[in-house]
């Protein structure tokens, strides 16, 4: 990648009218050495989302109905490949992923030169770094996911914000994880030979709103990934 | 074994069902694949009560005590394979709806666009 290269900041939403704004605002300021274009695809939320987005004249991507995170993701992707962007980034809507981290990511990719780059909270373990059961939950998926799958090494998989490259890119908008789609995505770029490396950063506890994944759920999630997982070494590539 | 009131009243209910059946088949909600299958949930016991010898001989040669359970277990196949059919074509039309959200998001992008061009 090379410096001012168009960027495309891929925000997916869903009620989040009290974070996007400041949001894009931050990404406006932010020290990044490429030409960004941000691009809010708003998963039918119930409320003025797409009005604070419009308001700060990001593109909006509207859903008519709520597809969820992996439908949302694959809308940003999709369009990142109709416009022609080399490169596109996940940034959650909900304030976790601090713009300033998005340098990192790219001084990684130009680096490496790798097809994705993983904004990982568990290198340095700066940053918010989510509940106990939920770490524990990720570490059972990394290592899961590095003996099925020799040579794919993440530490964090359930990270939402990842920098892709026009491989990835490629790949992702045709197909995309509908279901559990940060780590059963890893998996499918890995069988299709994408380099996938990682990068420390500070995330941030989410600004608004909660998680709907409490309580007895992180166990179950972690469950239903491991199932997912297991069931992309089974199927053709 | 008498079969006479069995058979007439799985003969009388099959027909209504069936009608039910092509009823729907008329107006669009079901095609002839389904007519198939889901028939078969009156004529597998239809044709094992018309043809009790039958259904003894074959329940003798699979080993098995009572014909009635040959033909509760091919009812039991003939609903998984279609239950297996129709898996298939839910999962194929929610990734062509899927898409065609997505595909309609993007449009709108576009549309927002020129309107923006055209007001300039």
């Amino acid at each position: 990648m090379t410096v001012k290269d168009p960027l495309l900041v891929i925000c997916p939403c869903y009620n989040e009218e009290r974070s996007i704004a400041s949001l894009i605002d931050a990404l406006g300021t932010a020290a990044i050495d490429a030409d960004i274009t941000v691009a809010v695809v708003d998963d039918a939320s119930l409320d003025e989302t797409v009005k604070e987005a419009r308001s700060r004249n990001a593109i909006c991507l509207n859903l008519p109905f709520n597809l969820g995170i992996g439908g949302a993701v694959q809308t940003g992707i999709k369009y990142a490949k109709q416009e022609g962007f080399g490169f596109c980034i996940q940034l959650d809507g909900d304030g976790q992923h601090p713009p300033s981290e998005i340098q990192s990511l790219l001084n990684k990719q130009r680096s490496s030169n790798a097809d994705i780059v993983i904004g990982s909270r568990y290198i340095e373990g700066n940053g918010f770094q989510s509940t106990v059961a939920r770490k524990f939950g990720a570490r059972v998926i990394a290592r899961t996911m590095s003996l099925l799958f020799p040579g794919l090494v993440v530490t964090d998989p359930t990270s939402g914000m990842r920098l892709m490259n026009h491989k990835a890119i490629d790949l992702f908008h045709r197909h995309y994880p509908v279901d559990f789609p940060e780590p059963v995505s890893l998996v499918w770029a890995h069988r299709n030979g994408l380099r996938i490396v990682e990068v420390p950063v500070e995330m941030k506890r989410r600004e608004h709103g909660q998680s709907s994944i409490v309580g007895i759920q992180p166990v179950l999630y972690m469950v239903r990934v491991l199932s997912y997982i297991l069931l992309s070494r089974l199927r053709a590539k | 074994m008498e079969y006479g009131v069995e058979l007439v009243t799985i003969t009388f209910f099959g027909l209504i069902y069936l009608t039910i059946i092509v009823r729907n088949i008329n107006k669009g909600r079901y095609d002839l694949y389904d007519f198939f299958f889901l028939s078969s949930v009156v004529s597998i016991p239809f044709v094992f009560l018309a043809f009790p010898d039958l259904t003894q001989r074959l329940a003798f040669r699979l080993g098995v005590e009572f014909p009635f359970v040959i033909m509760f277990g091919g009812i039991f196949l003939v609903v998984f394979v279609y239950l297996h059919r129709l898996i298939g074509i839910i999962n194929k039309l929610e990734h062509r709806v899927r898409t065609l959200a997505q595909k309609a998001a993007q449009t709108d992008v576009k549309i927002d666009g020129l309107k923006k061009v055209d007001e300039e």
